[in-house]
């Protein structure tokens, strides 16, 4: 909740920018900018001074608006391409608003050019070209017969001042002047200095002095006739003629043009001009418009556009936020609360959306309450199951394993847990030799519809191993079939132990009940050849010598056989400590090596090979495995023995075999084969093998029979190793 | 330094302003008078198509001469007098002659021809510069003339698009001349 406090607070004090004053000031520059240039554009406006000033302002306003039109599709790419909230909306809105704001605009910005173009063309047409060429020519035609009429007016004062002296001139150049009406007359001297001159202004005491090009034409000429445009006396007419006399001089005569003929010829003029400069910006003019229009249109789109942006931006934050927070409610905050920034219908959105998230937080806390307890009772069937010393396999509905106990592990030695997910079928590809197990159990999933009970038994790492298995179907409340539990125990041990018991109290019988009464025959045999040996014929003597010799060495037979279950049954004395097993071997084949016919060959590792034993035990175990291939082989063949190191289950084991060529052991042999009392030969007691067992188990070993080989008999015992 | 920056500011304004209408300097000479030093000057109007065919047209175009008179400096001159020539000259179709408008002064003149015209603009003669008082005998002074064809005169339709028709670059390089003392 103070996270929340927080956040409002963050909210509260954060400056918000004023978009929408922002917006109207914006607009309200770009309207007086455009109003400014339109205004600039007409020619009489004063504003004509800056209109290439206010052209490249609204230019750079547009590269600026443009940029900020440019930064807002650059992150509104990005927010896309991240998939990031309100970004598709915004995107959609944009292009909706630019499509709306642009095809009206340019329908009206097409219809405005060709209105403008067709409207500057209608000004200008051959009617109004000619009219305005007549004009001017009739205005010309005008003043040129006043220039004649000076011309002709100035020739005769010219000849009249002929001959005559410069005094005399000078005082005839005032009546000269006011017979021909004109406003100023002066007589220059062929260097153009003025000999006399007249004006009709008192005050301009000096004449009008012709430029170097004016004296230039009237030497070439003889005379010269122009308009004048004076600031003070308005339009003249300026004549020069020679006075043709001894010594040249020159006559100019200033001519008034009347005022009102002035006026229109300044009218004409100026509208001539004016109709000419139009005709010649006849395109300048379209251009000029299309430029300004266009800037118009330009300015006023990007303006719209990154309002467009802004607003919708605007517009679409509370959308943003709810996404947001519909996102976080998905990835499971279901604390999230957002800020309610206006009272309109998506203020309401984000008010419900608060409410629903409350709700949910609320039940999603008793969800997870239950769940922890869930857990936690699921936690404590773990433990039990993992503490159980009966494996346990629970599969489900599809014989997939479903959960796997440690024991199962430790029983197995295979990971079980780690086939979760799989069938007991696909355990077998990896673990091939647990075949027959997982075929049977797999059975039993399949067909078994009740709970069922068997006992398997199966070559483990460590030889022959019992399983007494349980299956129990599970079923839903709704009575389907949901899966089955399989539990499991080891009970090779207790099988053993049984097996054991009963031959150790067979034992014991078989001395208390079988040896005891033994003695009392043998002596009584020995007592019979004794005392009646001397008192029978030679040849009853001879019968009864061969009787009491079968009864004792029966009853020695008898005594030694017992003498070998007692000592089978009873627990052995061991006296451990680390023996060469390389070494030891080899003693004991050098005592069979020369005795037989029968081959014996070695392949041993490089390496001795040492291990902690009782020697006197593993001697035996030696003389019982040899013994045992010699009396399979009938005195002749070959013994294979091989010694070396494996590795199993991180522990490193010497692995003794030993092979025959012998007759071999057949299936129901195997199964039975280290049993006490089961033997093929005819002298044999059958403790040979099952005391070979017992000493190789008292040692933490195994022993089996290798079935995979089938030239005769052949055993592979594995012992822990030690580090010599 | 200082030659490097003029280096760059000749090729720049020869890059800018390096024109076949472009006005010219044909010939700055600068006198001594009785207490300040004249300028004669000879300027070539080069007028394009465009700009004759405006002007016949009634267009006025205007030209500013400035003319400076400079002070070498370490790294750049500085200006001791600035003087500016405004001429304006229009074409009066009724009267079928050229005015040549002074617009400091305001004084005008009339010409039948635009050769005429030209030619009158086209010579400056003994145009009053700086008070020779103001010149040090141990310092180096140049004078810099630059003839701007004025775009801003020009009606507002064609304004804009002058600056970047090569028919309107009618204006001169800046043109440096050492000042003889």
């Amino acid at each position: 909740m103070d996270a929340f406090k927080s956040l409002d607070i963050m909210a509260i004090t954060k400056i918000k920018f004023p978009v929408r004053l922002s917006i109207v000031i914006l607009f309200g520059l770009i309207l007086l900018s455009l109003q400014l240039m339109s205004t600039a554009t007409q020619e009489s406006s004063e504003l004509g001074d800056i209109y290439s000033w206010l052209l490249v302002g609204n230019s750079i306003g547009s590269i600026v608006l443009f940029i900020l039109i440019g930064i807002n599709v650059y992150s509104l790419a990005r927010a896309l391409k991240k998939r990031e909230a309100g970004s598709r909306l915004t995107t959609r809105m944009i292009s909706l608003f630019v499509v709306l704001a642009i095809v009206p605009a340019a329908i009206v910005f097409y219809f405005s050019v060709q209105f403008l173009n067709q409207g500057i063309d209608s000004w200008f047409n051959v009617e109004i070209d000619r009219a305005m060429e007549d004009a001017l020519e009739l205005s010309e035609e005008s003043l040129d017969q006043r220039k004649r009429l000076h011309l002709k007016q100035t020739r005769k004062l010219a000849q009249e001042v002929v001959g005559k002296s410069q005094t005399l001139i000078a005082l005839e150049m005032g009546e000269l002047r006011e017979r021909v009406e004109a406003t100023e007359i002066a007589l220059f001297s062929r260097q153009g200095h003025v000999i006399a001159s007249n004006s009709a202004d008192s005050n301009d005491l000096l004449p009008l002095l012709p430029r170097e090009h004016v004296w230039l034409q009237v030497r070439q000429n003889q005379e010269y006739v122009t308009f004048n445009q004076m600031e003070e006396d308005g339009l003249l007419i300026q004549v020069i003629v020679l006075v043709d006399d001894d010594e040249p001089r020159y006559l100019q005569v200033l001519f008034p043009v009347p005022v009102r003929i002035a006026d229109l010829a300044d009218s004409i003029d100026f509208a001539f001009v004016r109709y000419q400069e139009m005709t010649f910006l006849r395109n300048s003019l379209k251009s000029s418009f299309l430029l300004v229009l266009s800037l118009i249109l330009l300015l006023s789109l990007l303006a719209a556009i990154w309002v467009a942006f802004v607003s919708i931006r605007h517009i679409v934050a509370p959308v943003k936020e709810l996404v947001k927070g519909t996102q976080a409610v998905a990835s499971g905050n279901y604390r999230q609360q957002l800020s309610v920034v206006s009272q309109d219908d998506l203020g309401f959105l984000v008010e419900s959306f608060n409410e629903m998230t409350l709700r949910i937080a609320s039940s999603q806390g008793e969800t997870k309450a239950a769940g922890i307890e869930v857990e936690q009772q699921r936690a404590y069937l773990e433990t039990v199951l993992s503490n159980l010393t009966a494996g346990v396999i629970s599969f489900g509905a599809s014989y997939k394993i479903r959960t796997a106990n440690q024991a199962a592990y430790r029983i197995l030695h295979i990971p079980v847990s780690h086939f979760v997910g799989q069938t007991l079928l696909d355990v077998i590809v990896l673990h091939p030799q647990l075949t027959q197990l997982w075929e049977s159990i797999q059975s039993l999933l399949e067909q078994a519809e009740e709970a069922w009970q068997q006992r398997f038994a199966f070559l483990g790492p460590n030889g022959r191993q019992e399983l007494l298995c349980r299956g129990t179907p599970l079923f839903s409340p709704v009575g389907k079939r949901v899966g089955t539990i399989v539990v499991f125990d080891d009970v090779t041990d207790l099988i053993q132990a049984q097996k054991n018991a009963a031959w150790g109290e067979v034992a014991k019988r078989l001395a208390h009940e079988i040896k005891n009464p033994l003695t009392p025959i043998q002596l009584s045999a020995e007592r019979l050849q004794h005392k009646l040996a001397a008192e029978l014929s030679e040849t009853s003597a001879k019968i009864l010598q061969r009787s009491t010799q079968t009864i004792v060495n029966q009853v020695e037979a008898m005594k030694s056989m017992v003498d070998d279950f007692s000592e089978y049954a009873r627990p052995s004395k061991k006296q451990v400590e680390v023996i060469n097993l390389n070494q030891l071997i080899n003693e004991v084949l050098a005592l069979y090596i020369l005795q037989t016919e029968i081959r014996i060959v070695t392949v041993f590792s490089a390496e001795n090979i040492a291990i902690e034993a009782d020697p006197v035990s593993i001697r035996q175990v030696l003389h019982n495995l040899v013994k045992n291939a010699q009396e399979a082989m009938d005195g002749t063949g070959k013994v294979e023995i091989k010694l070396d190191r494996v590795m199993r289950n991180n522990t490193e084991y010497a692995e003794f075999s030993i092979y025959d060529n012998g007759c071999g052991l057949n299936e129901t042999q195997l199964e039975t084969v280290f049993e006490p009392y089961v033997t093929t030969k005819a002298k044999g007691t059958g403790l040979g093998l099952a005391i070979v067992k017992k000493i190789i188990e008292e040692h933490g070993g195994v022993i089996w029979v290798d079935t995979a080989y089938n030239k005769g008999a052949g055993f592979i015992i594995q012992l822990p190793t030690v580090l010599i | 330094m200082k030659v490097v920056i003029l280096l760059f500011c000749c090729l720049l304004s020869n890059v800018a302003g390096a024109n076949e209408f472009s006005t010219e300097i044909t010939n700055i000479n600068v006198e001594l008078g009785a207490d300040r030093y004249e300028l004669n000057m000879d300027i070539d109007f080069n007028l394009s198509p465009i700009a004759k065919e405006a002007l016949q047209k009634g267009i006025a175009l205007a030209w500013a001469v400035k003319i400076k008179v400079q002070q070498g400096g370490l790294l750049w001159d500085s200006s001791l007098q600035e003087v500016v020539l405004n001429y304006q000259i229009q074409n009066h179709a009724l009267l079928n002659l050229y005015s040549v408008r002074d617009l400091k002064v305001g004084n005008k003149n009339m010409f039948s021809t635009l050769a005429g015209a030209l030619d009158f603009m086209s010579k400056v003669r003994r145009l009053s510069l700086i008070d020779k008082k103001r010149i040090e005998l141990d310092q180096d002074y140049s004078i810099a003339v630059k003839v701007m064809f004025e775009h801003e005169a020009l009606p507002v339709p064609i304004r804009p698009f002058s600056y970047f028709d090569s028919q309107w670059m009618l204006s001169s390089r800046w043109t440096l001349w050492p000042l003889q003392k």
